[in-house]
């Protein structure tokens, strides 16, 4: 999820936060976003850019953004299939209430 | 050799620190002051001391709370951690009290990724929380665990400070188990951090 919202372009802790909120409808705590924030700098996925201390915005790596194309594509397959299977009724209605 | 100064070895002690020309009776009073001080604080003063604290904080302005507040959830992480990221989760910290959401599921939320912070940290902070962790499991499965089930099963009827002792039937198992659990818990974690290290 960070990942994919540092994809839109540079952001800081808060803009994250609500980002994420946004996108994903979910809410990350301070400690589990800086966490992953740490977690993500340390492998070289993201890096800290000059600006305010503060507020210092992160941005993605060319690594990272490889990594998110690759985990994006598998989540489309895991998507498109399952979808595919509902529409096509597959499944539905085989164990009986 | 310096003459011996009468009186008892407390009153002697005081002495050493009394006002020159003080009489014998005002020490004795400072004596019997300080003992019914220590007597008075060691009754009422300290529980109405930890009944103002929560009152001294609510009395403080509300900025300064928030910084307070702050700084302490702050000092859940390792200070290497802190020295890199601390400023920008002061930051973020501050802003989400503003925005409303600082409640106890976000000091929750600090409080763990701090410490996982500490744990993943090698050298002192690791080696503190493993310590700990290995002190005090035992405390959980063994006094408020196991004791009152083999007792239970034992039929032997002594309480004492086992909480599971004082349930009925089901409760002492579900209590006792608990407790257990929560040791293991702990147990396991020390494991994992030794074997991570």
């Amino acid at each position: 999820m960070i990942l994919s919202s540092l994809a839109g372009g540079p952001k800081h802790g808060y803009a994250l936060t609500k980002d994420i909120e946004a996108f994903a409808a979910v809410t990350l705590g301070p400690g589990t976003l800086y966490g992953a924030l740490s977690r993500l700098e340390r492998r070289g996925l993201i890096e800290a850019l000059a600006g305010d201390r503060r507020r210092r915005p992160y941005a993605l790596t060319d690594a990272g953004a490889e990594l998110l194309r690759e985990r994006l594509a598998v989540q489309r397959r895991v998507v498109d299939v399952g979808l595919g299977r509902l529409a096509a009724g597959v499944g539905v209605g085989v164990v009986p209430a | 050799m310096t003459p011996r100064e009468p009186g008892g070895p407390l009153l002697r002690l005081l002495a050493a620190r009394g006002r020159a020309g003080e009489s014998r009776a005002r020490r004795a009073a400072r004596v019997v002051a300080a003992l019914l001080a220590g007597v008075v604080f060691w009754t009422v003063g300290w529980p109405l001391y930890l009944l103002w604290l929560p009152i001294r904080h609510l009395r403080r302005p509300r900025a300064e709370r928030r910084r307070l507040r702050v700084a302490r959830l702050e000092r859940w992480y390792p200070r290497g951690w802190r020295e890199r990221y601390g400023i920008e989760l002061r930051a973020l910290l501050e802003d989400s009290l503003a925005d409303g959401r600082g409640g106890l599921r976000m000091s929750l939320d600090v409080a763990r990724a701090g410490l996982r912070e500490r744990a993943a940290e090698p050298g002192a902070g690791r080696g503190v929380l493993v310590l700990a962790l290995l002190s005090t499991w035992a405390i959980f499965v063994f006094p408020p665990g196991i004791v009152p089930i083999v007792f239970h099963v034992a039929g032997v009827d002594v309480r004492s400070w086992f909480l599971a002792a004082y349930l009925p039937g089901a409760a002492l198992w579900l209590t006792a188990g608990a407790m257990i659990a929560f040791g293991c818990a702990l147990l396991a974690s020390a494991c994992r951090l030794v074997r991570r290290a």
